[in-house]
């Protein structure tokens, strides 16, 4: 399925009903959707108007790196036994399965809101309440998905690419998603506050074991990179695209025997 | 994608014959199904490297060897180098395309060598005409998501050989060319000096 390759025919926003929960984002979903046509990300070539100020968030990103979260994704998963840290990582993982339902159902992506579903059912009553992830075991991996993606499919443009402090790459369509599924979210509304608690504590420890999973690809973009910035903006620009595309990004197609 | 490309002028049509009779080798496009060959031997040998229990520096050095002979590393250099590629002299052009090929296998040879013990399956082969032939490849890991690896092959060296990969939608050529401009300007742009920087690099 490539709805991502051109134009999609119309999108009737009253079709999709965002329902009451977008609703005061509305306005400005409005805003930044572009004519048809334009692109969905930024591709590596294109000018990076946000250059300066995202060079200034990189450098202090790269610096908590160093001196917090990657000295303390070492001690956690020294310290923290592997079935107790994969169990905090599931449920996490299996929290986050409702709000991928939703935004899955927001994209028209059937199969991807009833991979979701499955997984989260699965994982909740097979895998006591998502601590285990019987669902990969079957198959079933788990594949995330955001309101940027969303707003994606609905023909919103990205803007231009954002280095975020903490949440690193980004794009204004994505940053502004990060929003929307931030207060969107169905599971805090269901869980008392203090199971919210024990959740945040849950979500921080899983950018531990994050970090510790992503260990090599961090290592190469921000530690042997000529170019630690422009390595982690093309990465991410050129796997989201890849994502959205829901394959490999024919801009990011190349003729290197056409040189000039 | 742009259809205008498909309106051939009765002109275009003669110019092209022509160059077809001129150069009776070049330019009749590859088939994905010889560019999926060409991957199947890709595949093959690196998966007989990293699962053979070859030191690291045994094994990227078989990379090197792999990738000069099915990588078009001229191409891949030249594409990457950009601009200062033309004003290079040609003793520095094939010192750059030596350095950097021996950069490229350090650096994907060590990627490849993560790759032990997965399952690395070609999934599909698309003609994106003057793209290349585009073949997919999966690779699996037990217990894990899998990794999308995808390899832009073309024959116009003369012989089928892969010009790009890209893991994850992020492009071989795109990142090094990154590369080899910032470190281009670490080295206050003196050519020399970069090519002597890259040999210990990646």
């Amino acid at each position: 399925m490539r709805i991502w390759n051109g134009c999609r025919e119309s999108v009737d926003m009253t079709k999709l009903r965002p329902g009451k929960l977008l609703m005061p984002f509305g306005g400005l979903a409005l805003m930044l959707l572009t004519a048809c046509g334009g692109q969905t990300v930024p591709t590596a070539t294109d000018p990076d108007p946000l250059e300066g100020v995202n060079r200034t968030v990189h450098a202090f990103n790269k610096g908590l790196d160093r001196a917090v979260l990657k000295p303390t994704s070492e001690v956690y998963v020294t310290v923290v036994p592997p079935p107790v840290r994969g169990g905090v990582s599931n449920g996490v993982s299996n929290l986050s399965e409702p709000l991928n339902v939703v935004n899955y159902t927001l994209q028209g992506n059937v199969e991807g809101a009833v991979r979701s579903f499955m997984r989260f059912g699965m994982n909740t009553v097979f895998g006591l309440g998502g601590l285990l992830d019987p669902a990969s075991d079957a198959g079933l991996f788990e594949d995330s998905t955001d309101f940027g993606e969303t707003l994606a499919v609905w023909g919103v443009n990205s803007g231009p690419y954002v280095e975020l402090p903490l949440f690193g790459p980004s794009t204004v369509r994505d940053t502004f998603g990060l929003g929307v599924d931030f207060v969107a979210d169905p599971v805090p509304r269901v869980l008392s506050s203090e199971a919210n608690t024990y959740v945040i504590g849950a979500q921080a420890a899983d950018v531990l074991q994050t970090r510790n999973d992503l260990a090599r690809v961090i290592e190469a973009l921000f530690y042997e990179s000529a170019d630690s910035y422009a390595a982690t903006r093309i990465a991410y620009l050129q796997n989201r695209a890849r994502d959205l595309n829901q394959g490999l990004a024919l801009e990011d197609l190349e003729d290197p025997y056409a040189f000039e | 994608m742009h259809s205008s490309n498909l309106t051939l002028s009765r002109r275009g049509v003669l110019a092209g014959s022509a160059a077809l009779i001129a150069l009776p080798h070049s330019a009749l496009a590859l088939s994905p199904d010889q560019a999926t060959a060409l991957i199947r031997k890709v595949v093959d040998e690196t998966n007989k490297i990293v699962n053979s229990g070859a030191s690291k520096a045994q094994a990227l050095a078989q990379f090197e060897t792999m990738f000069s002979r099915y990588a078009d590393v001229p191409i891949i250099a030249r594409s990457v180098l950009g601009p200062p590629w033309r004003s290079a002299s040609g003793a520095q052009q094939q010192a750059f395309v030596a350095a950097f090929q021996g950069y490229l296998a350090r650096k994907y040879g060590s990627e490849f060598r993560e790759y032990r013990g997965a399952q690395i399956d070609i999934t599909k082969a698309v003609d994106q005409g003057n793209k290349g032939v585009v073949v997919s490849t999966i690779v699996r890991f037990p217990g894990e998501a899998p990794v999308a690896v995808d390899w832009q092959v073309s024959d116009r060296s003369g012989s089928p050989k892969a010009f790009n990969l890209f893991i994850e939608g992020v492009s071989m050529l795109s990142t090094e060319r990154s590369e080899i401009s910032a470190i281009l300007a670490q080295n206050r742009n003196d050519l020399d000096a970069m090519i002597a920087a890259l040999k210990s690099r990646g």
